[in-house]
């Protein structure tokens, strides 16, 4: 321990400037959040404090690299290699140089902000200890990365290349189901962040106990390709089926079922579009929803289609983002939710040449949906003033209105966690309905908490529609509605004539 | 005798490439072992492996009675190490320095160390990064004597360094290493020979002598023949003879181990003509390129 404190100490008289820079940008992050807490939208709105999570991001990730590298590992030059100055030491030095000024700092800082805005500290307590072990992955990453490479320069262009073919390849891998997986993208966070811990945990023991560049290299190498595979592949419905199995288990096993609606009319094709995407055709095949539990509205979150013909082949959609079942054929019930049983659309888009040879020839459709069945919404009524409200379930939530089209927008913060979906309705004095919004679904339906790093507030926002007009008088409901369960329901049309279904045609530009 | 360093079939390869082939190299305790031989030869790269900064590719080697592969920090409080190419921490001053090490060291002596400051004129306030090359050494030196170690490797540690460094360098080591083995790599013959006890000779990849200063010194000599009229250079000569030459009517050539009274029955049987003979001593620089001439031209046959 007294080596690990006599390099701490070296490491801290030699970097404090870069240290207290790290700590007065914590400081100023912990007020942004205060800030966000007034007002979400208003605060990320404004350039500096968009770029301010970025500014310190790249501050802490420039802090890990230097401190590292203060005793390079890679090389043969250095004059500490032949000194009793144990790698161990070494190690434990940093982390502890770290954990003082990154993970210390922000701690203190979430402590004040939560404490400010009415969150008592003690009840988060955990949450304030794992948001820190969050960053202590990121933090290893980065150390890992600085223990491979031969001085600062190597260690940001590697962090840039690195970051470059990162996002590149999660834009343009397709089938991925999107970059976002809504509810159950903690389970895609903690899958890359486990790899990465591991990865990099790998790579500090063989650099630190063995000094193996080599080997330590195509371990951070092999890490950050499994994390790129992590992120790009489209695993969405394993995703799925371990947030059913680890889920809050209420209403396990819904007699909820799909069935295809042959009778129904075809909605008619509504429009044509232009989109930047490949050109495709949106069809809506008309279903009916049976099952659906009294108190209880479903959401489907996505689904996975399979259509096959003799003549045109086989195509299969991926667990689409863009696909789903709604009420209305056009989508344009966005909230999504199914109260009840009755008529349904169930909507996916198919490639353009793909449509033209199956829509004239029987084929056959196999569709996986995955729906999330939640409690019926459970409503706050305010006063519509812009200060913040706290709503059981929710998070403080505020009423603001969007520049430039000054459109309402809730928007709830809630520390670490966004555990319920929020909607809302304005009425004026006379009770007659302004503005609503029904929003599904900006949220996690994680058992673990997903990462909330240099901010406390997971954040939870909808916009809603209706006129341009101030803030009236009258009360505001703010409805809440929480998961319950996570399911799968498979629907197979053994025949089926696509062009009946068509509704709109999207052309790439 | 006893050895602080030993090698046995030492090797080393970096990607293919053969930097040593069967070193055994023998230290003996207590000595201050001149390790020599030309650019190239593999001398940074032995000390690298001695020191554990490199694992060997073959054979095995040891330092102070410990497999230098299993040399960890905690053995380095008894070993120092110098090298004219290390990367020091620029930012501190040279008080800093020391402080900072010396914690780490249980033998630190703070007296010793500011002994060794004063003696080498070290400007404690500076910073490393504004010191010239060879006050550079001379913090390193005294970095790596301030605790008395049992073995000081020193690599090439005069490179580059005026007459006047090398000077207070070799006296600061000299003063305070009384007991302890020295290894230095150097290129400066001439220093090595004013204090080493033992010099090594590295070149093929190997050692190609290792032995007493004395005992090299005596085995050396430069033969001078004189005729009265030139003659003719026999085509035979024996291996030990190296870098024959012949001006008018006087030959001289070394020889690698000479014996008077065998070297004159030698000389008899090739050159019965000759008038007088002179066996006059070498110094280590002569040896050294004579060696490195006969290694050369036996390469390129």
């Amino acid at each position: 321990m007294r080596q690990v404190l006599i390099v701490f100490r070296k490491d801290v008289k030699h970097l404090w400037p870069l240290a207290a820079g790290m700590v007065a940008i914590l400081g100023f992050h912990g007020w942004v959040d205060l800030q966000m807490h007034h007002g979400y939208l208003k605060v990320i709105s404004t350039r500096i404090y968009a770029l301010e999570p970025l500014f310190a991001l790249l501050a802490w990730w420039c802090l890990a690299g230097i401190a590292v590298q203060q005793e390079s590992l890679p090389g043969d030059r250095q004059y500490w290699l032949t000194r009793p100055i144990p790698r161990q030491a070494i190690l434990a030095a940093k982390a502890l140089f770290l954990a003082v000024f990154v993970c210390l700092p922000n701690f203190l800082a979430q402590v004040i902000v939560l404490g400010a805005t009415g969150f008592p500290p003690g009840n988060y307590l955990g949450a304030l200890v794992r948001n820190q072990a969050f960053i202590g992955v990121y933090l290893v990453l980065a150390a890992s990365l600085a223990s491979v490479t031969r001085g600062f320069r190597q260690y940001i262009l590697t962090s840039l290349a690195v970051g470059a073919i990162v996002v590149s390849s999660i834009i343009r891998v397709p089938g991925n189901g999107g970059i976002d997986w809504g509810g159950v993208e903690w389970a895609r966070t903690w899958a890359l962040q486990l790899e990465l811990l591991a990865g990099g945990i790998v790579v500090l023991t063989l650099q630190y106990a063995w000094r193996r560049t080599l080997g330590a290299r195509l371990v951070l190498g092999g890490s950050l390709i499994m994390g790129l595979l992590v992120l790009s592949l489209g695993w969405y419905h394993y995703a799925f089926a371990l947030t059913a199995a680890l889920g809050p288990g209420q209403d396990a096993s819904p007699q909820v079922g799909v069935a295809f609606d042959a009778a129904a009319s075809p909605a008619g094709v509504a429009r044509r579009q232009i989109g930047s995407g490949p050109p495709s055709v949106r069809v809506a095949i008309p279903v009916r929803v049976a099952g659906i539990p009294h108190g209880r509205e479903l959401v489907s979150e996505r689904l996975s289609a399979i259509l096959q013909a003799p003549s045109a082949g086989r195509w299969n959609s991926g667990w689409q983002a863009r696909s789903e079942l709604a009420q209305r054929s056009d989508r344009s019930d966005s909230g999504g939710w199914l109260a009840q049983e009755g008529p349904n659309w169930l909507g996916f888009s198919v490639p353009t040449d793909f449509f033209e040879r199956v829509k004239d020839t029987p084929a056959s459709l196999r569709v996986r949906v995955a729906f999330t069945l939640f409690t019926s919404s459970a409503s706050t009524t305010r006063s519509p003033n812009p200060r913040a409200y706290r709503v059981p379930g929710a998070g403080d939530c505020t009423l603001e209105r969007i520049l430039p089209t000054r459109e309402p927008y809730l928007g709830c913060v809630a520390p670490f966690e966004r555990s319920a979906a929020v909607g809302f309705r304005v009425r004026n004095a006379g009770g007659n309905t302004v503005w609503e919004a029904s929003g599904c679904c900006v949220m996690s339906y994680g058992p673990l908490p997903t990462v909330g790093l240099f901010s406390v507030w997971h954040y939870n926002g909808v916009m809603g529609t209706g006129p341009a007009q101030a803030l009236p008088g009258g009360e505001v409901s703010i409805e809440v509605r929480r998961p319950v369960s996570h399911f799968e329901r498979e629907l197979e049309i053994g025949e089926i004539h696509l062009a009946r279904y068509e509704v709109s045609r999207t052309s790439g530009r | 005798m006893t050895s602080a360093i030993r090698t046995e079939n030492l090797a080393k390869r970096f990607r293919g490439t053969i930097v040593l082939d069967g070193l055994n190299l023998d230290v003996p305790a207590g000595s201050i072992y001149g390790l020599v031989g030309p650019n190239g030869a593999g001398k940074t790269t032995t000390i690298k492996v001695l020191m554990n900064i490199f694992g060997p590719s073959g054979g095995r080697s040891e330092v102070l009675g410990i497999d230098s592969r299993r040399l960890a920090p905690h053995h380095f409080a008894g070993i120092g190490y110098v090298s004219e190419n290390q990367e020091m921490p620029e930012w501190m001053t040279v008080g800093y320095f020391l402080d900072y090490l010396a914690p780490f060291y249980p033998a630190w002596d703070r007296s010793l160390a500011a002994e060794l400051v004063s003696q080498l004129q070290l400007p404690l306030d500076r910073k490393l990064k504004h010191l010239s090359r060879g006050m550079r050494m001379k913090v390193a030196l005294a970095s790596s004597l301030a605790y008395r170690p049992k073995l000081i490797v020193l690599d090439e540690p005069f490179t580059g360094l005026d007459a006047l460094v090398r000077d207070e360098l070799i006296e600061g080591l000299l003063a305070r290493a009384e007991g302890t083995t020295i290894l230095i790599s150097s290129h400066d013959l001439a220093e090595i020979e004013s204090f080493a006890s033992h010099i090594g000779y590295l070149d093929g990849h190997r050692l190609q002598f290792s032995e007493e200063l004395e005992a090299l010194s005596a085995r050396f000599r430069e033969i001078v023949l004189t005729f009265d009229a030139p003659p003719a250079l026999p085509r035979d000569w024996p291996a030990t003879w190296l870098q024959p030459e012949s001006v008018g009517p006087v030959v001289r050539f070394v020889d690698s181990q000479f014996d008077e009274a065998r070297a004159r029955v030698e000389v008899q049987a090739l050159f019965p003509g000759y008038r007088d003979m002179a066996g006059n001593g070498m110094p280590l620089r002569s040896i050294f390129v004579a060696l490195a001439k006969a290694s050369r031209s036996k390469s390129q046959e």
